[in-house]
């Protein structure tokens, strides 16, 4: 620890607030308060005529969006690119990030001050394709699992020998040393003083990482390429002010050499930039939320609770001396929960707020801070709010806390902000049917859509954003038209909540039109020009039947009559044609005139389904459970009056598989399950069936199982209409052998789990009987004893092994 | 006095030097009447990083409180303030040490305290007579016995009231005034009845949250004081650490000449919490004994084995008998503890003795006195 705080490094390190100098360089943390406040110092005392900001140059064109009066952050920059030329890794994906700004960021306030002063200002760093072309798979900008953001504040919080200064001060954390050396101290002290200790920390920061991790995270090619823009402005502005990350700032003071009056010149190797097309490339602003901003919501690079450090900013902007900023901002919060807590019905005085805030300037004190921070108010709350044992019934007051630290305000842009048409036609939906788009809590919204007009508009817009996947609304409730399930309901729920993804979801679907109904069309058009077959078309066809896209329909139908003649998947065909159907009773229900000529479609896929199906018989065991499944569904649709005049052919067509052989035991039982429907006297039948199964050969003994589950999947009623069927099963199950029975048991679980509970001890009780037995005599057996229990483990362990080695 | 070794010396005459040395290097602020500064009374707690140069020798402060610092800072804090500091939590979670600490080092002594049973009454929270005294001289100073809470607030030192919830509501709320006005007022002694708290004076309640028979706190009550949970050591090395430091304070201070088996700490620290977090570090899922398992608990059997293999084996921890006091430690409440105990050693201690070997093995070996 000593020799890192050498002091021959740190001078050699902390030497430079020149204020005469060509380049001042200008460290900061992202969101940090103190660095916007000794920015401001050094803009005025240094009085540069241009400003270079670490930010990727692409997003330059949104400078006067950013700083315009009516802009109001929390915002963000996103950017996005579609790595159509493979620059960045083979597998050609699609990139994004935020760059968020909030009242207090540096960086803001650079743009704020150059344009209240005139001073021209410029974004120095790589455009964000570049950027992610420099950086290795899975490091920086590209980590997995992270929200992806461009600002790389985690370079100074993760060094090695950060863990060791805050041991060696007593510290919790990176955050609570950040917060007492830099932003609490850094108010009292100079301008010239708290850049030099930046410089120092900054500095060991990164004299303590490796330069290989440099070069994965791309911030060696980024400050070549920050460093030549530098050089270059030099070479036409007097004195520039440098403001970047402080982990950056000697990086880049080893690439530029000063020139006696001439400015500084770029000592590195010129980065050359790929010939990116520019359609790839997409930079929006957008508004933000705190809650996105906080570190402790995945955004690693932030700073935690940033409400807070607004609040400090606000306090900092409107005062004349910085020394009450903290104390006052604590006893704010600390006020703040009070009473939002008393709302709430929890017993907070303000006694119990003057308690905390003496609690808070205590432990400042103790803990050797100028002022208390962050965690002083939150542990002043939790002593004193928090009254009995800590507990999820007594935390109330520190989840207050928690929420209005972290801040509650989402950000609104100007109205020239370059938006996409597509955000505008969005939120202009959203106020037509007054849905909350202006907090981050999520809503709850009962739709009628049979009673009333504007609510199936409203489903409608929801179906139109879950379609183009911008995690807006989801259904709770509702019939699921797609899945065919809870078709009864004439009402659906809805849970929408806005959040910044969703506008960028947004942004990167305006491509696709202008409003939303246009960017599903054409989204909806691509989908179905993909298509590959009958189920995933008309299952499409009923996604745009709920997102009101009638006429999409008619545009739709050749198109889909060349995907059913192409199509010889049965499967597909059986589950598109109950879709088929499906919409076909929709139309009359929402009496929509039918603009594709369903019928003559349904005519056609039923035909088809009709030559494929003598052939299903022998299917595979694998698709068993989906043959039985579209069999029940062709068999229901032909019960309906409309589609009464397919039923004998159905019949007929099943006749005919099975006849042939070999023959699905399975399916089968499905089959004379759905005859017994047809005809009520066609009991015999099965019972001829099953005996011949139960009673054959050994390997025919093995597919009564098969057989059962197939019966009773389509007609689990015969069992209790045929009086001696249960006790065939018995007799079944008693000629077993115990080995033979084990491999039956599985399949003949599935077949009885198609049975009610009722149904179930009402075969049990037969069965039971047929032994001399009451149900409730099979219910309790002995309890197994431990030795027993033991045994039995060790026996299932030695069996593993056994079975791992025959694996192997 | 006399040769005979107490049993368990206070606080102040344990750590007797290393607080005379911190008094005597004390440079910080101290709130009236306490013996240390804040500062002092964090270091005394939380151990000093460097020695310190007293009196010609190095005195190393040790860390007595493993955990969370910030808890006891915000305890040190409270103390200072016009509130009471209560220390909640699961039994054994050292509230007790955590008080004691405090009042030694703000105090100078541990020992001004009232013990709450369901027997106590208001006169043992306020004051009582000495009847004696009383029919001689009639009502007077000196024939009235102060209580710890009358001690407390004449001297403007720290009382101590151990498992307050202990205590009937009705009892508990005669603090009620003295906390809020700093006033105790004794009718029978006239003008001369009033007794102002002097600087210093505050209350340090403990109080247990899982035991059987423990009253709730009023509302009134409890807005006097600030409240401070004391959650269960959650680190397995931090548990086992605790263990060996206080086994090693028992044996010095009873002259048991053995050095503890770190081994046998860990697979001790290593049963306790996952019992009490129900889930193995292989990832069983374990049943939770009703029984409170707490570090404390895991300390009284380690040094029962010790003491054991102590006297009447060779001094090396014995495995079987070991697994004897952890059955006296879980089966307290419920029978069906036992039960839970027998399934870990059937499934956690059998998978780690197959796995890990040694003492393990040897562990799970001695599950035959699961009885």
């Amino acid at each position: 620890m000593e020799q890192l705080l050498r002091s021959e490094e740190i001078s050699e390190i902390g030497e430079h607030y020149d204020l005469n100098a060509p380049v001042l360089f200008f460290p900061v943390r992202h969101h940090s308060p103190v660095c916007s406040f000794h920015l401001k110092k050094a803009i005025e005392d240094y009085s540069p005529d241009c400003i270079l900001i670490e930010g990727p140059k692409n997003a330059e064109a949104l400078i006067p969006t950013l700083i315009h009066r009516d802009t109001k952050p929390p915002l963000a920059l996103y950017y996005s690119y579609k790595d159509r030329e493979g620059f960045i890794s083979p597998a050609k994906e699609e990139y994004k990030c935020y760059y968020p700004f909030l009242d207090c960021s540096p960086e803001l306030t650079a743009l704020r001050q150059a344009d209240q002063r005139g001073i021209h200002a410029e974004f120095i760093d790589l455009p964000y394709m570049e950027i992610l072309a420099g950086t290795a798979e899975n490091r920086g900008i590209r980590s997995e699992g992270e929200k992806q953001t461009y600002n790389d504040d985690y370079l100074l919080s993760r060094s090695r020998y950060l863990k060791l200064l805050c041991e060696k001060t007593g510290l919790r954390d990176f955050e609570e040393f950040w917060e007492k050396y830099f932003e609490i101290r850094g108010l009292s002290m100079k301008t010239s003083e708290f850049v030099r200790q930046m410089r120092v920390y900054c500095g060991l920061s990164r004299s303590h990482t490796p330069a290989e991790e440099l070069e994965a995270d791309g911030c060696l090619l980024r400050e070549r390429y920050m460093a030549q823009k530098i050089a270059g402005a030099s070479e036409k502005y007097r004195k520039i002010l440098a403001v970047t990350g402080g982990f950056h700032t000697d990086g880049l003071r080893t690439l530029l050499e000063y020139q006696e009056g001439r400015g500084v010149r770029f000592l590195g190797k010129p980065v050359r930039l790929h010939k990116a097309d520019e359609k790839d490339q997409s930079v929006y602003p957008m508004a933000y939320s705190m809650e996105a901003a906080d570190a402790l919501n995945g955004y690693a690079s932030g700073m935690q609770s940033p409400g807070f450090y607004d609040q400090v900013w606000k306090w900092l902007e409107a005062e004349e001396s910085p020394d009450r900023a903290y104390p006052d901002t604590v006893l704010h919060f600390l006020a703040a929960t009070g009473r939002r807590a008393r709302r709430k019905d929890e017993s907070i005085s303000v006694y119990d707020e003057a308690c905390a805030f003496s609690m808070a300037e205590g432990l400042a004190s103790l803990r050797g801070k100028r002022s208390p921070g962050l965690y002083e108010l939150r542990d002043s709350a939790l002593s004193s709010f928090v009254k009995g044992e800590y507990s999820v019934s007594t935390d109330g007051p520190l989840r207050i806390l928690s929420q209005i630290t972290t801040g509650e305000q989402t950000g609104t842009l100007c109205a020239e902000a370059a938006r996409p048409p597509l955000l505008d036609d969005f939120e202009r939906q959203c106020a037509l049917f007054g849905l909350k788009i202006h907090s981050t809590t999520e809503q709850e919204c009962t739709l009628e859509i049979f009673a009333k007009k504007k609510h199936l508009q409203m489903s409608r817009f929801f179906y139109q954003t879950e379609f183009l996947g911008c995690g807006f609304a989801r259904r709770k409730k509702g019939s699921d038209l797609v899945k065919r399930r809870d078709r009864n309901r004439v009402r659906e729920i809805w849970y929408y909540r806005w959040s910044a993804q969703v506008t960028a979801a947004l942004i990167d679907a305006s491509v696709s039109g202008g409003t939303t109904e246009e960017a599903v069309r054409t989204r909806f058009r691509m989908r179905f020009a993909g298509c590959g077959g009958c189920q995933e078309a008309a299952e499409l066809l009923v996604s745009g039947f709920l997102m009101g896209l009638y006429d999409e329909q008619e545009k739709s139908a050749g198109r889909f009559a060349r995907i059913l003649a192409e199509d010889g998947d049965f499967f597909s065909l059986s589950r598109g044609f109950s879709h088929l159907v499906m919409l076909s009773e929709l139309q009359d229900l929402y009496q929509v005139r039918d603009r594709m000529d369903l019928d003559r479609l349904i005519e056609i896929c039923f035909q088809k389904i009709l030559q494929l199906l003598p052939f299903m018989g022998q299917t595979g065991e694998e698709e068993q459970q989906a043959c039985m499944e579209c069999l029940r569904s062709l068999y229901q649709i032909t019960e309906k009056e409309t589609y009464a005049l397919y039923r004998p052919v159905f019949a007929d067509a099943m006749e005919r598989m099975l006849e042939r052989r070999p023959l699905n035991p399975g399916i089968e039982g499905a089959a004379l399950g759905l005859f017994y429907g047809i005809d009520g006297n066609s009991g015999e039948r099965i019972k001829t069936a099953a005996e011949g199964y139960m009673q054959g050969t050994e390997e025919a003994r093995r597919g009564s199982a098969a057989f059962l589950r197939g019966l009773f999947f389509t007609a689990r009623d015969y069992v209790f209409a045929s009086g001696d069927f249960l006790e065939l099963i018995d007799g079944l199950l008693g000629r077993l052998s115990t080995e033979e029975f084990l491999k039956l048991l599985p399949e003949l679980r599935l077949a009885f789990s198609y049975f009610t509970p009722m149904e179930t001890d009402r075969i049990a009780a037969r069965a039971a009987a047929f032994h001399g037995k009451k149900g409730q005599d099979i219910l309790r057996g002995r309890a197994a004893s431990p030795e027993e229990y033991a045994y039995g483990e060790t026996l299932d362990h030695y069996i593993r092994e056994q079975m791992k080695g025959a694996d192997s | 006095m006399n040769n005979i070794t107490e049993l368990k010396p206070p606080v102040e005459v344990r750590y007797k030097e290393e607080l005379e040395a911190l008094r005597a290097l004390d440079t910080g602020r101290r709130p009236l009447n306490w013996k240390l500064s804040p500062n002092a009374v964090r270091t005394f707690i939380l151990g000093s990083r460097e020695p310190l140069e007293w009196n010609g020798k190095k005195i190393q402060v040790k860390k007595k409180y493993l955990g969370n610092d910030a808890l006891v800072e915000r305890c040190i804090i409270t103390l200072a303030g016009s509130r009471g500091l209560m220390l909640v939590g699961e039994p054994g979670t050292a509230k007790t040490m955590l008080s004691e600490l405090l009042s030694a080092a703000i105090s100078g002594t541990s020992l001004n305290t009232i013990q709450g049973t369901a027997g106590t009454t208001e006169d043992m929270i306020k004051y009582s007579w000495n009847y004696a005294l009383l029919l001689a001289k009639g009502p007077s100073r000196e024939a009235l016995v102060p209580s710890p809470l009358y001690t407390g607030m004449e001297k403007g030192i720290l009382t101590r009231f151990e498992e307050i919830t202990r205590t009937p509501a009705e009892i508990q709320d005669s603090l009620i005034s003295v906390l809020s006005d700093k006033v105790l007022n004794v009718p029978e002694l006239g003008d001369d009845g009033i007794l102002f708290a002097k600087a210093g004076f505050n209350v340090i309640g403990t109080a247990n949250t899982r035991d059987k028979g423990v009253n709730e706190m009023s509302s009134a009550l409890k807005r006097r004081f600030n409240f401070e949970t004391v959650m269960p050591v959650r680190d397995v090395s931090m548990e086992k650490e605790i263990i060996l430091n206080e086994v090693k304070e028992l044996s010095r201070e009873n002259r048991i000449d053995m050095e503890p088996d770190e081994d046998v700490a860990e697979i001790l620290a290593s049963t306790f919490h996952e019992l009490r977090e129900g889930v193995s570090s292989m990832g069983h899922r374990i049943d939770r004994p009703s029984a409170v398992m707490s570090t404390a608990e895991a300390v009284s059997v380690y040094y029962q084995t010790m003491l054991s293999a102590y006297y009447y084996g060779d001094s090396h921890m014995d495995m079987g008998c070991l697994v004897q006091n952890l059955v006296g430690a879980v089966q307290k409440e419920n029978s069906d503890d036992l039960e839970k105990l027998r399934g870990y050693f059937q499934t956690v201690v059998r998978d780690r003795g197959g796995k890990e070997g040694g003492l393990w093995s040897s562990y799970y070996e001695a599950r035959k006195y699961l009885r």
